[in-house]
């Protein structure tokens, strides 16, 4: 997408001006989106975004800048604009190394020339009718179709000139019911990295009963109890407790900034022995896998926890710098608007030797979180917080009734010592994580696990 | 300043889109922008922006296609064009979106809104950010970073234009700072959070930010959950803010007309507490989100949402509005990137016949953090975690942590104990109301 000869120059100018390190992100996105809405198309969109990001590095200082532009002389001008900040007129040793050119392989991507838009939309349409089929308190049904493909090229002081195709497809849904004066909104959003072929494939009739069921238990439900309790957590997206409560404090984003309470534990023993947790960038097709990461690193498997111990982080080219850490192709952001960070990729708790039935019978009162929703942590306590879109109460071993308005708080180094047990059916799920540079996609997933006490806020 | 380059990419927009026997209009969105954090004393990162994106909605044969591109040469244009009419082909028709006639505008004048700082350096900027990272380490041992500071500026133009001749400008200018303190005491970890806006850097406080970070940090230390049970809840004003905008849908136009909205049969009547009223005012100057202009570019006027607890209004755009056989209020929303909807722009909430003091006297948990993602605006059900302080007549009893506050919204809004004869405006100057206080509320703690 950009001329090499032109990024040869705006990298050869920032070494000239004395910086240690410089890399230029470009970055091309291709969109198309629509929604079933009342059972009719509309918001049919599409567009195209493109920018490059140059950023220079004067040992652990970092500038940033970025334009729509790819002309030579603007990004000239906006490195030399960048080299100027500091006015420090330093020299450097470091050299600009001939570019060693790498592509990825195409993975068929969101305008899969064989796919019309009108295929698209009926295939959407069918699950806008499966859905209203499927329950007689339905009120509303949100079909909305979001494919993205992102063209990338990174270029770097250090010789790398890396090109990546990423095409993201993602079907989000809502669906409102309404029985009297009851009335709820529920929503499901799978997603892939990949084409077309993941809407094809897709069991329209097992994603409609399961959102429906879901709505319809959420929408009678009794309000949850308050208090501290025993909690079970189900497979997939209720690996969002580990996402939350450890992954983020696992990234060299806030380990350089000591704001993670894990900033100095590496080796030591941060979880209860039954936790094993991954953050693996290389699972086909998964929702935050990459070939390589926003740095042009290629991406990699990175071991986080082991048996409770903490091996690794996730860590990029600044928080390398900065910690001393070995860089892991974690390097990621929304768009070419942000400078990378060290983030997650598809990130689980690992599969453990119980059957899921074993953790819920040995709870005599507590709460099974079937279905969890999105949530949020404070990095320097580790102080989480997450929704659950669907529960039960476990009475004896057994699961009893549905309850709404269960939300999970608890401290991460906390919780992660009280998963005491972990079940053998790990999956994952698709979400958007939302941090320090910016939205990206990332999976969260985990087998179900036993947490032996957090505080449930509820109503009741 | 208007940029001619930009006006003429949207003249040459709707030529292009009257070439090809359609009706259209356009939104040209521009920004520039520096950032900057501190770590350890010198600057960290610096990031300089500038960026555009136009994005196009036409009309044919009522049926409605959007596109948009961040390229504004003349092949961009025609290809962003051709894409909109093509996926116009395939949306369903929908007769009552139409371009409108509006009303020229241009704010580019307004003093009040576009302030210039000639004599503000970036040294003096890069220096305020510095302050901001080492100025909480330096006033209390105890912070041992301050992980979360920066400045930023930004500049703003957003052009629209359709296919009547309808052209509208707008201009300005903010900016914001914001900085935390982690604290660190006895094995227990406490960060507080704090941030602010302006209109120019002489009028940023960003010593109450250093403040109000030491300060709750501070107290973080030694606070602890306090038992489950009902109490009287005062929200600081930037989450009763946040609280009342995640339940927009009352009062948006869109989501009435896709049955998305859980009170519009209640039109008319009294749903809130009749000490309630919410007006939502775009032309107040003194409100960040000022907007005299609407995305169809129709002219807006402040308008009564809620009266003494009865619902009076919901915002309308031009196609919400031929729906529902009624006006426009001009509260269309669109981005260049998105479709045509409807929002409302600056909350203020009517004043109360209650003294400060008098909201504020004998025991109620003051709230000034909330965290989570859990409110559904069908239902109005709500769950977050909350921090603050247990307080009695206004003072400190005992800070907070560790608790869930969970509710109805609805319901909520009709549990009023108390309402303030004081109008407050928050931090970010973006939502204005008394300080009010509502009883039984839902605490999980201990």
């Amino acid at each position: 997408m950009l001329n090499p000869q032109v990024a040869q120059k705006v990298l050869a100018l920032a070494i000239e001006r004395g910086a240690s390190f410089a890399d230029i992100f470009v970055e091309e996105k291709k969109s198309q989106s629509f929604s079933i809405l009342s059972s009719q198309v509309q918001n049919v969109n599409s567009g195209i975004n493109f920018g490059i990001g140059v950023r220079v590095v004067f040992g652990k200082d970092s500038l940033y800048a970025y334009s729509n532009s790819d002309k030579e002389d603007v990004l000239l001008k906006l490195t030399d604009e960048l080299c100027s900040v500091f006015k420090r007129g330093e020299q450097t040793s470091v050299k600009l190394q001939q570019f060693q050119s790498l592509k990825y392989p195409y993975i068929r991507g969101y305008n899969d020339q064989d796919v019309t838009l009108e295929h698209k939309i009926a295939r959407m349409s069918k699950i806008d009718r499966t859905l209203r089929l499927r329950s007689k308190f339905v009120e509303q049904v949100s079909v909305s179709l979001n494919q993205y493909q992102q063209n990338i090229e990174v270029f770097n002081t250090l010789g790398v000139h890396a090109q990546e195709i990423r095409p993201y497809i993602r079907i989000a849904t809502q669906l409102m019911l309404k029985d009297g004066d009851k009335k709820n909104a529920t929503f499901m959003g799978p997603g892939s990295r990949g084409g077309w072929s993941f809407a094809e494939n897709f069991n329209i009739d097992q994603f409609s009963d399961e959102l429906t069921k879901m709505a319809e238990t959420t929408l009678h439900a009794d309000e949850c109890p308050a208090g501290k309790m025993p909690v079970v957590i189900d497979n997939g997206f209720g690996g969002v407790i580990f996402h939350e409560a450890c992954g983020h404090l696992l990234e060299t984003t806030a380990v350089e900034k000591k704001s993670s309470v894990f900033w100095d534990k590496k080796g030591e023993m941060i979880a209860h022995e039954a936790l094993s947790a991954t953050d693996d960038g290389t699972i086909d097709n998964g929702w935050g896998s990459l070939s390589i990461d926003d740095e042009g690193m290629p991406t990699q498997r990175t071991v986080l926890i082991k048996n409770g111990r903490l091996e690794n982080f996730m860590c990029d080219y600044l928080g390398s710098i900065k910690t001393g850490h070995a860089r892991t192709g974690s390097a990621r952001r929304e768009s070419y608007r942000f400078a990378p960070a060290s983030r997650m990729r598809n990130t689980f708790i690992e599969p453990g030797p119980h059957k899921k039935e074993a953790l819920i019978a040995s709870v005599p009162n507590g709460l099974y979180a079937k279905k969890m929703g999105g949530g949020s942590v404070n990095p320097g306590t580790g102080e989480f917080n997450f929704s659950v879109e669907e529960a039960y109460l476990i009475k004896d071993g057994k699961i009893s009734k549905p309850v709404k308005g269960a939300v999970l708080i608890g401290k991460g180094a906390e919780i992660m010592q009280r998963i005491s047990m972990v079940a053998d059916n790990l999956d994952l799920s698709a979400g958007m994580c939302g941090s320090v540079s910016g939205s990206i996609p990332a999976s969260v997933g985990q087998p179900a696990v036993k947490v032996d006490e957090i505080l449930v806020g509820g109503r009741a | 300043m208007i940029e001619q380059d930009l006006k003429n990419a949207l003249n040459y927009t709707m030529e292009v889109i009257d070439k090809n026997g359609a009706k259209g209009d356009a939104i040209l969105s521009c920004s520039k922008g520096l950032s900057l954090n501190a770590q350890k004393g010198q600057i960290d990162q610096f990031k300089s922006s500038q960026s555009q994106v136009l994005g196009v909605r036409v009309i044919k044969d009522d049926r409605v296609g959007l596109s948009f591109s961040e390229k504004m040469d003349r092949p961009a244009i025609e290809q962003m064009v051709k894409m909109a009419l093509e996926n116009a082909k395939l949306s369903t028709p929908n007769p009552d979106e139409k371009i409108m006639q509006g009303q020229s505008i241009s704010v580019q004048e307004r003093s009040e809104i576009l302030k210039r700082e000639p004599n503000m350096s970036l040294e003096e900027k890069m220096q305020l950010s510095i302050k901001l990272e080492t100025e909480p380490r330096n006033r209390d041992a105890r912070v041992d970073v301050s992980p979360y500071n920066g400045v930023s500026e930004t500049e703003y133009q957003n052009y629209y234009m359709n296919s009547f001749e309808t052209f509208c400008f707008q201009e300005e200018r903010s900016v914001s700072c914001y900085t935390s303190a982690l604290m660190k005491d006895a094995g227990i970890n406490s960060l507080h959070y704090h941030s602010m806006a302006a209109r120019t850097f002489q009028e940023l406080d960003w010593k109450k930010c250093i403040d109000e970070s030491l300060l709750h940090a501070s107290h973080g230390l030694t606070a602890k959950a306090i038992a489950t049970g009902e109490y009287q809840v005062i929200f600081d004003l930037d989450e009763l803010g946040s609280l009342i905008g995640r339940f927009g849908n009352v009062y948006s136009g869109k989501a009435s007309k896709e049955k998305m909205n859980p009170m519009l049969s209640q039109l008319g009547q009294k749903i809130f507490d009749d000490r309630i009223t919410i007006i939502d005012d775009p032309i107040n100057s003194a409100c960040f989100t000022y907007s005299p202009f609407d995305d169809e570019g129709m002219q807006r006027q402040s308008i009564t949402l809620i009266e003494n607890g009865v619902y009076k209004n919901i915002c309308h755009n031009s196609a919400t509005a031929k729906h529902f056989n009624t006006r426009s209020n001009a509260r269309a929303s669109r981005s260049a990137r998105s479709s045509l909807g409807t929002s409302p722009v600056a909350f203020r909430l009517g004043a109360g016949q209650d003294s400060d003091q008098s909201v504020q006297k004998g025991e109620y948990f003051f709230i000034h953090t909330l965290n989570g993602h859990s409110a559904e605006p069908i239902s109005g059900d709500f769950a977050f975690e909350a921090a603050g302080y247990l307080m009695r007549d206004g003072e400190k009893i005992q800070a907070v942590k560790g608790v869930t506050i969970a509710g109805n919204f609805y319901k909520m809004m009709n549990s009023i104990a108390a309402i303030g004869n004081q109008i407050h405006a928050n931090n970010h100057k973006t939502f204005f109301a008394p300080m009010i206080r509502f009883h039984g509320m839902k605490i999980a703690g201990a």
